[in-house]
């Protein structure tokens, strides 16, 4: 690797108001390296990479690139001296086609003043397509809003080549992709990084980062705290430098004993999404059962068809002897059940409402009587913040004003205060950081020792593994594989929930009432 | 004595944080109050005063429900054409019969017309905004056309007793109006409705999630709000002597306006009957004021939209801050 320097941090600081994101960073960016900025939720390798983009502009200090003072006040400012960025939520406009979008600012190509030049605009996406020697086998003239999220993704970096991007920061990039969809990410990544261009990969997925970055800079509360070689450094030691202290193996062996009773019997259920596949499903007390699939996979509409989310086509749902199937939700929460859904702030938060109403709410609609105990209230509140430690001001404060671990484990409060008997969790550790993962796990093992039964989605393979029981395994919505905690591994995991299900035939329906 | 002036400060904080916006349009409509009665002597004579009450009290109760509303997000327009409505098939129920057979026609016509618009709105899922405006035109036109247009008048003296009664001095119908204030606000604060219809603005499908019926509570707070017009189409005409079909047009605007200056955020959520009750006397007040000052009616409307306007802007400025 070559070790001219392409961009020097030299003592940035970033204020937001009161809150200090920043302080007195510094470091160097080699020309053609693919740098990981790793850190917690909050610790500012977002805020970073954003003012590098120009996106924010810095309280104090200042960026120097290819030995020039830089002072972009605008991502369109940065993209004109070379350096590109993908944020997390795509700045593209979806009823535009995709040459349209990757050419929207482009003098060149609205050469008869306001009428553009479609036909040179095609090709030039065309070959930019080319140059990213990755076939994604899109149509220049699709529209983005017909796109998933990664080709609109991949329309992003193809538009950050457009502008000969020499610098292409990548915010979070894989947070809303599918294993094989982050594979071609990385893919791409090295074609791009193989003709020159720099990388700087923010994330704090531990795997991501050694499989794809040469070098790692951590992140603390702000301030720069170490950077390593990706080659000389392990998970162990990148851990530590990112929660300050030493924390153990992440996915440690538990120790549970599921109890002989059965809570949980779902028959012949069959939903919208797979017509044709009744599910079958069982879940003793105290027990794990993990649910592993590639997004699109069925999982999380399974999930809600059977805590009665979405409504169904028939079969049965058993819950405590009682039948929940086809009745109101009420019913299904009052006979035990508890859902934590997968989009913690479209659906499983009141963002704008205060802590105290979101840990209630739950309760409110279930338990409470039409006055409400204030004073009860409080106290349970209290316990429940003691218990999961959230960290937080005042209770009345909005629950958007926490990070993204602390929201979350209100929407764990809310739940274990109406104590339900099954409780479902779809990915739940989403978007959390590593010492709030952290929690969540010794959390759901203290419900399971408990005797709550728990049915967990999740697409971190690790984590499936380490906290189930059970596995079943989704692959184009039918369950094709019932792995028991001893017998799962990754590859085997892997080889289900990817195999082609039409060359082997259908498997559907093969775990029975064991 | 150290712990609970803890507990006392403590307790202020708390009112200051969670009422900021109320205390800021407090603010405001006592510097109006001192603006108009700088200008007018008249604005503070204790006829006027009461003037401002009685000014106050019919917006003031459809406001309430027009409140409940704003919270889940959505909006009520036909307010206007309820009361209409109530207080015409009232009025005719009473001359051929009785009064008490009059006044259950009012509540109920009002309650009726509620329960349709909630019906549409949460079991239907059509927008408020067109339900509404649906119901607005009807109440409105069937209003004239069982009347043929004309105004109903030598109402019982019974009836009179809604708008002229006199309880420990004050006006029975301030009397009304406060306490359903406090109601409502006990209602929002205390009770399990209350949380699910802020629950419900802030986020629906969170809420049915969490188990809240949301269509049923949805509905419940278009009944309240129909039910509301009843109440205050009955201490208005008690008090006029008459019932016009021209009942209640264009108070919708005034309500929206109240909820809104008084904090509310009309995508959900957001908002107080304190901030409301503030609201509804700094519309009363502006009009009133501009009245005594000699401003043109024409002008008027202008006046009360540049303050909604000015109002939702500070809102926001203060949140992007």
């Amino acid at each position: 690797m070559t070790q001219n320097t392409l961009l020097e941090v030299e003592h940035i600081s970033k204020n937001f108001g009161v809150v200090q994101a920043l302080k007195d960073v510094s470091f160097p960016i080699y020309e053609g390296e693919i740098l990981a900025l790793v850190g917690e939720n909050g610790a500012g390798k977002s805020t970073l990479a954003k003012i590098i983009a120009g996106v924010h502009t810095q309280s104090e200090g200042r960026i120097v690139f290819d030995g020039e003072a830089l002072a972009c006040k605008t991502t369109r400012e940065a993209r004109a001296k070379g350096i590109a960025i993908v944020l997390q939520e795509f700045a593209l406009i979806p009823h535009l086609s995709i040459a349209e979008n990757i050419f929207l600012t482009s003098k060149e190509m609205y050469q008869q003043g306001v009428w553009q030049n479609h036909q040179k605009m095609v090709e030039e996406t065309e070959a930019l397509f080319k140059r990213t020697m990755i076939d994604f086998d899109l149509d220049p003239n699709e529209k983005v809003q017909n796109l998933s999220v990664a080709q609109q993704q991949y329309v992003e970096i193809v538009k950050a080549l457009s502008t000969n991007a020499r610098l292409i920061i990548l915010d979070e990039p894989t947070s809303a992709l599918s294993q094989k969809e982050v594979q071609h990410l990385f893919a791409l990544m090295q074609n791009l990084n193989a003709n020159g261009v720099t990388l700087i990969f923010v994330s704090h997925k531990l795997d991501e980062i050694f499989t794809i970055s040469d070098r790692i800079v951590v992140f603390r509360d702000g301030v720069f705290v170490k950077e390593m070689e990706t080659s000389a450094s392990n998970e162990q030691e990148l851990i530590k430098a990112m929660v300050g202290r030493d924390v153990g193996d992440l996915y440690s062996i538990r120790h549970r004993a599921p109890q002989d009773e059965r809570l949980l019997e779902v028959a012949a259920l069959r939903n919208g999404f797979s017509p044709e596949t009744p599910y079958n499903l069982h879940l003793d007390r105290g027990e794990v059962l993990g649910l592993f699939g590639l997004v699109g996979s069925g999982r999380t509409e399974l999930m809600r068809s059977i805590f009665g989310a979405d409504p169904i086509m028939d079969g049965s749902v058993v819950i405590k002897g009682k039948q929940t199937a086809g009745k109101p939700l009420k019913m299904a929460i009052q006979s035990g059940f508890g859902m934590l859904p997968e989009d913690r702030k479209n659906q499983g938060l009141l963002l704008e409402q205060s802590i105290h109403d979101n840990i209630f709410l739950a309760y409110t609609a279930n338990r409470a009587h039409f006055f409400r105990n204030l004073k009860e209230e409080k106290r349970q509140a209290e316990q429940k913040i003691k218990e999961l430690r959230i960290k937080m001001g005042s209770v009345n404060n909005p629950v958007n004003s926490l990070s993204g671990g602390n929201q979350q484990k209100v929407a764990f409060a809310k739940w274990l205060l109406v104590q339900p008997d099954v409780l479902i969790l779809d990915e739940p550790t989403r978007g959390i950081d590593i010492g709030a993962k952290f929690e969540v796990y010794a959390l759901i093992d203290q419900l399971a020792n408990q005797g709550t039964s728990l049915l967990l989605v999740s697409s971190e393979l690790p984590e499936i593994l380490a906290l189930s029981d059970r596995i079943l395994v989704m692959n184009q919505g039918q369950v094709v594989k019932e792995l028991d905690h001893s017998e799962a591994s990754e590859e085997l995991i892997m080889y289900y929930c990817t195999m082609d299900l039409d060359t082997i035939g259908t498997i559907g329906g093969t775990h029975g009432n064991n | 004595m150290d712990k609970t002036k803890h507990t006392r400060m403590g307790g202020l904080h708390n009112f200051r944080s969670e009422y900021s916006v109320e205390i800021m349009m407090f603010l405001v409509f006592l510097l109006l109050c001192a603006l108009i009665s700088v200008l007018t002597p008249r604005f503070l004579s204790a006829g006027n005063i009461r003037n401002l009450f009685w000014q106050a009290t019919t917006v003031g109760i459809i406001a309430i429900g027009q409140t409940l509303i704003i919270l889940t997000a959505g909006i009520d327009l036909s307010v206007g054409g309820i009361m209409a409505i109530s207080a015409m098939l009232g009025g005719l129920v009473m001359s051929n019969t009785s009064l008490g057979a009059g006044i259950t026609t009012v509540l109920l016509t009002g309650l009726g017309v509620g329960v349709l618009n909630g019906v549409l709105v949460s079991y239907a899922r059509l927008a408020p905004f067109i339900v509404t405006l649906g119901t607005l035109s009807i109440t409105q036109s069937l209003t004239y056309v069982i009347t043929d247009g004309s105004s109903i008048t030598g109402l019982p003296a019974g009836y009179r007793f809604f708008g002229y009664q006199r309880v420990f001095g004050l006006p029975l119908y301030t009397i009304v109006l406060i306490g359903l204030f406090i109601l409502g606000h006990i209602m929002l604060k205390k009770t399990k409705l209350g949380r699910f219809l802020y629950a419900i603005g802030s986020n629906e499908e969170a809420s049915r999630l969490a188990g809240v019926n949301v269509k049923f509570n949805k509905m419940i707070a278009y009944s309240i709000t129909g039910l509301l017009c009843a109440i205050a189409a009955l201490i208005l005409t008690s008090r006029l002597g008459a019932i016009d079909p021209d009942t209640g047009s264009g108070i919708e605007l005034d309500t929206i306006a109240a909820v809104v200056i008084g904090g509310a955020s009309m995508s959900g959520g957001k908002g107080s009957l304190v901030g409301t009750l503030i609201g509804v006397f700094f519309i009363t007040v502006l009009h009133n004021g501009l009245n005594l000052i000699g401003v043109s009616p024409f002008w008027q409307g202008s006046a009360v939209g540049a303050v909604i306007i000015i109002s939702v802007l500070l809102d926001s400025m203060l949140r992007s801050r």
